[in-house]
């Protein structure tokens, strides 16, 4: 069986993606390092093991990234024709999952605590023999943590669509969740020193909700991927405009009549296929046919494969 | 498609998160130097310490459980946190009404906002410690075995009898979890093996016999939300974090 060609990205998009694989090791390092040092500082608590759930899940998407990223590179063979290209999608779904356990969680959390008519009390801590407001250093923290996750998640958003890497895109808004859910926490502490004890869990109940809606988005997109809809932006901005582009460039060829395009998204790339309609009398069509699918491919690069196939007309759209 | 754009776009959202965040950064910033120059900050969601500093009398529910909080003749209590209660009190100027009432009510009188402070031995687990305030553990009491001079410590603690103050019955669940027998005494009689906190072995004339039965923290409760009350409570109990044990030692001796 013939097998589709065997590279993934042209060399341009080669450096994004080892800055990109960079970015997600260090974001490994600094979600296991944070877990660690809460692991510390807090040793066994209940609150320690809701961050440290948090963490788990948070690290989902990255991980998600370096795995299948690295597994959709591998070329093609004679047991997979189409290339491993198609692992990026099934690390979207997971990472847009991880997305939604995370909202749900914490929207569980916010509402079991409202519900159960828990109330934050928030007084001194010993610090350096002088007892000071406890808030201070639960804000410090909050602020440690979360400021890293906000220029890391920056940094993924702009990387994402320039690799056409959805689980990036993914990746980026639970670098969001993480510092909107630390916000939260802050505001809740401060509200709680104000003396409104619902301010903790109704903060971070309506982060939740913004989390879910970011997860559900993801998870729509990965899902519909996989039953091969249209390509979508990687970053769910709108449709690719490619199919309508490839039709274009295809229709202003003298010998061609008429075409269409359809295209899937595999990844991070395309594959797809184009029927064309060739003028009568046309000459030396299997040349015409070589070189504009040449054309095609040289529109973009996660053009990766197209098929021409010459029809006599085009079935009713 | 449109729709979508509008929502989730990444464009017009990093430039609303730029706007959003340097917004956001100002406003947090401004509001943390704010607080941290207000008087009255943290507040008290009920406004314990504020009405008890103007004049009006700080409701302490108590619940005995010796030594920590005894029971005496009259309405007043008597025992270690009675006694920093009343000490800071005496330093904050401010009064103190009583109120008795077991332990499980006393929760729900803080919960009520029906009393502002509770004491009865409470310790940092107590199960219903996210429903209402509490301070940082003020002592950590350990209760040991120990023995008078001249008694050899017994290799196995089965059946051993272990003597224990009779006013506190609960010495007598931790004895026996070891499986040594429990033995009543009227306070101060000597015995030649006893449970009690470590810091009354030498008022007790005891030896550690190198056998911990319990290690607990203890902290006072409060209100929910009750920060500010809270954080007077806490920055008294850590400047004189040696009045506990001096109190309990004289607990003891009397």
């Amino acid at each position: 069986m013939k097998a589709i060609s065997a590279h993934e990205f042209p060399p341009e998009v080669e450096r994004i993606y080892r800055r990109a694989r960079r970015l997600e090791w260090i974001t490994l390092a600094y979600i296991l390092s944070s877990s660690l040092l809460l692991y510390l500082t807090m040793g066994g608590s209940q609150a320690m093991r809701t961050s440290f759930f948090e963490d788990v899940i948070s690290v989902v998407p990255a991980v998600a990234f370096l795995v299948c990223t690295a597994i959709a590179r591998r070329a093609p063979n004679r047991t997979y024709p189409y290339g491993t290209h198609r692992a990026t999608s099934i690390g979207h779904l997971v990472a847009a999952l991880a997305l939604c356990a995370m909202g749900l969680f914490l929207l569980a959390e916010a509402g079991s605590k409202l519900l159960s008519g828990e109330k934050t009390t928030i007084g001194g801590y010993v610090l350096f023999d002088t007892v000071i407001w406890a808030g201070w250093p639960m804000l410090a923290a909050l602020a440690y943590t979360a400021i890293p996750s906000f220029f890391l998640g920056r940094m993924k958003l702009k990387l994402a669509p320039r690799l056409h890497d959805k689980i990036l895109h993914a990746d980026a808004q639970m670098m969001k969740a993480d510092w909107m859910a630390e916000t939260a926490a802050a505001a809740g502490v401060i509200g709680v020193g104000l003396g409104y004890a619902w301010a903790d869990p109704l903060a971070a109940g309506l982060v939740s909700i913004e989390i879910l809606r970011d997860g559900g988005a993801n998870l729509r997109a990965s899902v519909t991927d996989l039953i091969d809809r249209r390509p979508e932006r990687a970053d769910g901005s709108g449709w690719e405009h490619l199919p309508e582009d490839i039709r274009e460039r295809l229709r202003a060829m003298d010998w061609v009549a008429d075409a269409q395009v359809r295209l899937r998204d595999a990844g991070h790339i395309f594959l797809g296929e184009a029927f064309v309609v060739p003028r009568p009398g046309t000459e030396e069509l299997m040349g015409k046919l070589a070189q504009a699918a040449e054309e095609v491919k040289a529109l973009d690069w996660r053009v990766h494969e197209i098929v021409l196939m010459p029809v006599e007309s085009l079935p009713e759209e | 498609m449109t729709r979508r754009a509008d929502t989730i776009g990444v464009v017009p959202e990093t430039a609303r998160n730029r706007r959003r965040l340097s917004r956001h950064g100002l406003v947090s910033a401004l509001l943390v130097l704010a607080l941290a120059g207000c008087d009255d900050f943290p507040k008290d969601a009920n406004g314990a310490l504020l009405r008890a500093r103007a004049g009006e009398a700080l409701r302490v529910g108590w619940t005995a459980a010796p030594p920590w909080v005894s029971a005496q003749p009259g309405s007043e209590p008597a025992g270690i946190e009675p006694e920093l209660i009343r000490a800071w009190a005496k330093a904050e100027d401010i009064r103190v009404v009583w109120i008795e009432a077991s332990e499980s009510a006393l929760v729900a009188l803080l919960e009520r906002n029906a009393a502002d402070i509770a004491i009865g031995g409470f310790a940092t687990d107590m199960p219903w410690g996210g429903r209402i305030g509490q301070t940082q553990p003020y002592f950590d009491s350990t209760i040991a075995i120990g023995t008078t001079a001249g008694t050899p410590v017994p290799e196995s603690w089965d059946g051993v009898a272990i003597g224990y103050d009779l006013e506190r019955p609960k010495l007598a669940a931790l004895i026996e979890a070891i499986g040594a027998r429990p033995l009543p005494v009227a306070d101060g009689r000597n015995v030649p093996i006893r449970a009690a906190y470590a810091s009354e072995f030498e008022a007790l004339g005891l030896d550690p016999a190198g056998k911990v039965l319990e290690r607990e923290r203890r902290v006072i409760a409060t209100a929910p939300t009750e920060n500010a009350l809270v954080l007077a409570l806490d920055r008294f109990l850590h400047a004189r974090s040696g009045l506990a044990e001096a109190a309990l030692r004289r607990a003891t001796l009397r």
